[in-house]
């Protein structure tokens, strides 16, 4: 919502200046019609001239400020996310007022603001910057004046983060050293030191940060910086001061009492936030709180010893004033009054929400106190951008005030409001620590590099075999000798430090020497798997910025359609004679150089282009503990060239001197496989958990002559690992995880004997010089035993993503670990558990979470512990409707297609000792096969298979259709008979409340999500009805513009739809336009149909 | 887990870079972990993202940009 354009500097919309008093007025409307405030409005070009003045040093331009003889009172820009809150709720509500939107007092560029009001102001005031905390020492010893006169505020951030002002008697380094201790504070982050006001009385300051309800019950958004003072106007946003000294509740009383005269108003609406505990409780949390912010504000509470319970009841003291003031007030609000004060993302956990309906029904008997439904705050999300999973009590009153306020003090009470200590770990920056951390070391210490291993090798063991490949058998020197020489001809083609070269070709023994010569050239090879279709290859060689491409045979489809080099590379040229001899020019190889680039599947659709170094490739394998890499090992290699697999199976052999054995086949077979993996031969092998599966049950002596074997990839199955370990109880076996973007593998459990027999295989520990962090949603390092997303961090990391620097930026932050400065983490997206043994449990990606009943349920655990189960083959889980809302159902396949025991009640009972009640499925099919995607992956389960799955175990449908019930909810909320199928509930005498209650009693019942927004788009009984069972049978919300309105719409209906459809900053940008502004009074000319 | 704030994903966040002049992003308010420091840029998720791609166009790390082709 910002109107500054950040890349310049320049604001992109108009600035209003207000001149005049506008303190006693609803509105600024209200003011310039009574002739008490001019407007004044400054467009770009003024604010960049006035701007240049400034920046300049120069006088202010007086043209602009003598547009009006008023004193000068601040400016409003853009509408600011609460107020846009404001207008939405009176569109709700059926009032809307767009005066709102010169309401506002806001100025989002504070420093213009503030050199305004130094070019009008007969008492300058003053601000002095400093750049740092350092700087800030400097700066307040050369104050001539007394600290505690002063406050310091960050300059970004203060509304949230608060303002500090020091003690007196503190001295300037004293203080710094004070906000140095503050974790919020940036050491090098601007500050500003001001003068600190205060009308004389004591605490001038008060906390305040809501929304006001005008006497006509429209809502005003307060802005203005909540303190007043006589000569000094601060237009800030709407500013939480804390209170530096102890609370004095009558103080405070007297301030709100001032502020309540300042402001024309008749209500407040305070909201107080609150959290879900770790019970479903409802814990309030302080006002201040807020991501980025609070702290300075908690931090003062804490050094001036101030209860935080203390500090809310405070709050709660200073409305109960103006609770009982409203009561008397003549004004007061007939009938309901809708408030809302509602901040959370994607809705809040179920638990509170059902919290939340009991209260509201308590409420609902004594009256006053109502919560608000927050279904409907993703709508706020994206404008307002201190969100958090929480809702706002909102007080209302009519009649009751002081019982409003009796019963809010008892929730107060009653919710035991107190400092956790939670919050202040919350915040605490994450230091990685904690058993699954293993310290990463330096990049690469033995300065070890990809080539400089091969020629080691070369050097060591020039005739030991580096690779065969289907007949053709070539040694280290002989390997080494042909890459040599086929770098030089890359060279020719100006292959260079990082020259992305194609390889088009098979798994072969051309692949793996051209690989090696192209690092040897100092470039980074693209593996292009000529198996894969045409398209994706031409995506891939695009996203890598390919220019040329080697291919193993002319004719391939890309090659008609690429447009650099290519370089033909057959089998032909492994025969011959070849020397060995030094390569022209410079070439380094170094760690943080990159080897390949490898393409993982993104989430929009095109591959993402993995920059992998050769640090982390020879990290991967060089002195790892998960697979014997002495005696020199020969590894299988059958992955594809374009899986990090590969990565592995070619450098783990001959980057430790040992074989890689290549399977030449196209694709795969057990056969192939069989006839290759000979006693003697190879004596390791990456098999991907769905194939290992396989050879466990198909070709399982192909495990006899491994020595070991790496699984992973997908989760592993325990009954799997059990069987392989019965046959082979000699073979070692590791599970290894990790995405491509930490090389492969990041972590690695080696089974042991009690490993597949007691629940999910772990993913074990991280790597040497790799380090695994398990940190909570608030980036706090789990405890042992609890979960979390795991980061990665070390010297498997790589680059990023080529071509694709924001997707970097997202999935690669900072590590925050002080001993290794500027390091960086790879965000995995899954959820691990830490074991107290200090090993990982992998339990699912983060998208495949559910939630049920209130319980998020992790669908890949429920998977995990049916396939541990003896009797089950595979499994997947996953959401089907129900009588009574979604339930979880699983589809599993049996061990063995006449296994007795393999029913849906004896899965359930043996799940019972493994999984809580709420994660085993209700429903259990049983089916012979699953359904797999092309990869051999299984298919996700889908809810909406028409035929998928028969209800079992479950009780009979409920008697009553969806209407009916729906029609039973609304005579409660409405206290009316039955509405009819045609029936409009706002007719009826609906409200945005009322409908709220409606949407509670929705969840509950039929345990689907729908929105305030979808209740005021589609108001009649019968299509109300019709969008939850959609939404029960699983069907996506549709775009608002493609649900057909209720025949017979009113206008008013079609208009409420529209803005309901409409995206945020498109609603933000009709408001804010003045010609818009002017046809949303005249309801009508929205934008039409592709509107932005 | 369920009710904390994700940092990453909801709230203001600042862009920061890195001496090898990797940028990232990191929740504002939050002390910048060592070694990055502040780009002067902040805002939503998706606006620190979209400044991003304005200024740091090739991600090779800042000590092998002097390392042309060759």
């Amino acid at each position: 919502m910002s109107d500054l354009d950040h890349s310049t500097g320049r604001r992109t919309r108009d600035l209003w200046l207000i001149f005049g008093n506008i303190q006693n007025q609803c509105s600024i409307d209200d003011a310039v019609l009574s002739r008490q405030a001019d407007l004044i409005r400054l467009k770009p070009d003024d604010i960049a001239r006035l701007q240049a003045c400034i920046d300049q040093d120069q006088p202010l331009p007086q043209d602009m400020l003598a547009r009006s003889e008023l004193p000068f009172a601040g400016a409003a820009s853009c509408i600011d996310d609460v107020q846009a809150l404001a207008c939405r709720i009176n569109d709700r509500i059926g009032r809307a007022n767009p005066g709102l939107l010169a309401a506002s007092r806001l100025i989002e560029n504070k420093e213009t603001l503030y050199r305004l009001l130094d070019a009008v102001s007969d008492k300058p005031s003053w601000r002095v910057g400093a750049r740092g905390l350092d700087d800030l020492i400097q700066v307040l010893e050369a104050l001539d004046r007394p600290l505690d006169s002063v406050v310091i505020k960050p300059a970004v951030g203060t509304e949230s983060r608060g303002v500090y002002r020091p003690s007196s008697g503190q001295t300037a380094r004293q203080i710094v050293s004070v906000l140095r201790a503050l974790p919020d504070i940036d050491p090098h982050e601007a500050l500003i030191v001001m003068p600190y006001f205060s009308s004389g009385q004591g605490t001038s300051e008060y906390c305040l940060d809501g929304i006001v309800a005008d006497g006509r019950c429209e809502f005003c958004a307060v802005h203005e910086k909540t303190r007043i003072h006589e000569d000094y106007p601060i237009h800030d946003r709407a500013m939480i001061t804390p209170p530096v000294n102890a609370p004095d509740p009558a103080c405070v009383d007297g301030l709100m009492t001032r502020l309540a005269d300042a402001f024309p108003i008749k209500s407040f609406v305070f909201h107080l936030e609150v959290r879900a505990g770790p019970d479903g409780q409802l814990c309030p949390i302080d006002l201040s709180f807020r991501p980025g912010g609070g702290l300075i504000y908690r931090s003062i509470l804490k050094t001036c010893g101030i209860d935080i319970r203390l500090a809310h009841m405070y709050c709660t003291l200073g409305m109960k004033d103006e609770m009982r003031r409203l009561g008397r007030a003549r004004h007061a609000p007939r009938g309901h009054g809708a408030i809302a004060a509602v901040y959370a993302a994607g809705g809040a956990p179920d638990a509170l929400q059902n919290r939340l309906g009991a209260l509201q029904s308590e409420a609902d008997e004594a009256g006053g106190l109502l919560t608000f439904d927050f279904s409907d705050v993703s709508i706020l999300a994206s404008a307002s951008r201190s969100i958090k999973p929480n809702v706002g009590l909102a007080v209302w009153s009519a009649a009751s005030a002081g019982d409003c306020m009796d019963r809010l003090d008892a929730v107060v009470t009653r919710a035991e409001l107190a400092l956790e200590p939670a919050c202040e770990g919350r915040n605490r920056a994450a230091i990685p620590a904690g058993c699954a951390v293993r310290p990463a070391q330096a990049a690469c210490p033995s300065g070890e590099t990809i080539t400089g291993l091969v020629s080691s090798w070369v050097r060591t063991r020039p005739d030991a075999v580096a690779l065969s490949a289907d007949g053709a058998v070539l040694s280290y020197a002989r390997l080494d000798a042909l890459a040599g020489r086929f770098a030089g001809r890359l060279m020719e083609r100006a292959v260079g430090f990082e020259t992305p070269v194609g390889l088009l070709m098979g798994r072969s023994a051309q692949f793996i020497v051209a690989a090696l010569a192209v690092l040897k050239a100092g470039g980074c090879y693209v593996p292009l798997d000529k198996a894969f279709p045409p398209a994706r290859l031409a995506q891939m060689v695009e996203n890598a910025g390919v220019g040329l491409v080697v291919c193993d045979a002319p004719g391939h489809d890309l090659l008609d359609r690429f447009g650099g080099q290519v370089i033909e590379f057959g089998a032909a040229e492994l025969n011959g004679s070849v020397q060995s001899a030094p390569l022209a020019g410079d070439v380094r190889d170094s760690a943080d150089q990159l080897a390949c680039l490898l393409h993982t599947s993104g989430s929009t659709g095109s591959p993402k282009a993995v920059a992998v170094t050769r640090g982390a490739i020879v990290n991967l394998v060089r002195r790892q503990a998960y697979f014997p890499a002495s005696p020199a090992p020969a590894v299988l290699h059958a992955a594809s060239i374009a899986f990090d697999a590969s990565t592995f199976e070619i450098w783990a052999p001959l980057l430790n001197g040992g074989r890689c054995v290549v399977m030449t086949e196209p694709g795969f077979s057990h056969e192939a496989l069989a006839a290759l993996i000979r006693p003697g031969e190879v004596s390791g092998a990456w098999f991907g958990a769905s194939l290992f599966n396989a050879i466990v049950e198909e070709t399982p002596e192909v495990l006899d002559a491994l020595d070991w074997v790496i699984t992973g990839g997908e989760v592993v199955s325990p009954r799997h690992v059990r069987l392989a370990q019965s046959r082979r109880p000699d073979l070692q076996i590791v599970n290894g995880y990790g995405p491509t973007e930490a090389a492969t593998f990041a972590c690695a459990h080696i089974c042991g004997a009690a490993d597949g027999t007691h629940g999910a295989i772990p993913i074990g520990r991280a790597l040497d010089g790799v380090a695994c962090l398990v940190l909570d949603e608030a980036l706090n390092h789990t405890p042992p035993g609890g979960e979390g997303e795991l980061f990665i961090a070390g010297d498997g990391l790589a680059r990023g993503y080529i071509g694709a620097p924001a997707l970097t930026a997202e999935r690669f932050l900072p590590l925050p670990d002080p001993s290794r400065p500027g390091a960086r983490m790879y965000r995995t997206g899954d959820r691990v558990r830490l074991r107290p043994d200090g090993r990982l449990d992998f339990i699912g990606r983060l998208d495949r979470q559910v939630k049920l009943r209130g319980f998020r349920v992790e669908l890949d655990e429920v998977e995990a512990a049916l396939r541990a189960l003896e009797q089950v083959q595979d499994a997947r889980a996953g959401l089907a409707p129900g009588a009574q809302g979604p339930v979880l159902a699983a589809e599993v396949q049996p061990a063995r297609p006449d296994w007795p025991s393999c029913t849906p009640e004896q899965i359930k009972a043996a799940l019972e000792g493994v999984l809580p009640a709420y994660m085993i499925p209700t429903r259990i099919t049983i089916s012979q096969t699953l359904a797999r995607t092309a990869t051999g992956k299984r298919a996700a389960f889908s809810a909406s298979e028409p035929s998928g799955l028969p209800a079992e175990g479950v009780a009979a449908p409920a008697p009553q259709s969806v209407e009916q019930r729906l029609a039973q909810i609304w005579a409660d909320v409405l206290e009316t008979a039955p509405p009819a199928p045609g029936d409009d509930f706002f007719q009826l005498g609906g409200h945005s409340l009322s409908a709220a209650r409606v949407l509670t009693r929705i969840r509950q019942q039929f345990g689907v999500e729908v929105s305030l927004r979808d209740l005021f788009r589609v108001c009649r009984l019968a299509d109300q009805a019709e969008l939850i069972a959609r939404r029960m049978s699983g069907v996506k919300p549709e775009r608002p513009d493609q649900i057909p309105l209720a025949s017979g719409a009113t206008e008013m209906e079609a208009l409420r739809a529209r803005i309901a459809g409409l995206p945020d900053d498109a609603v933000a940008r009709l408001l804010n336009d003045a010609k818009a502004r002017s046809a949303w009074a005249a309801h009508d000319a929205f934008p039409g149909e592709g509107a932005p | 887990m369920t009710d904390e704030v994700r940092p990453f994903d909801e709230g203001e966040l600042v862009v920061v870079v890195n001496a090898e002049g990797q940028y990232s992003i990191w929740p504002s308010g939050r002390t910048v972990p060592a070694g990055w420091t502040p780009a002067g840029f902040r805002g939503s998720r998706q606006e620190c993202l979209s400044y991003i791609e304005t200024v740091w166009t090739d991600i090779t790390p800042a000590s092998l940009k002097g390392r042309g082709p060759g």
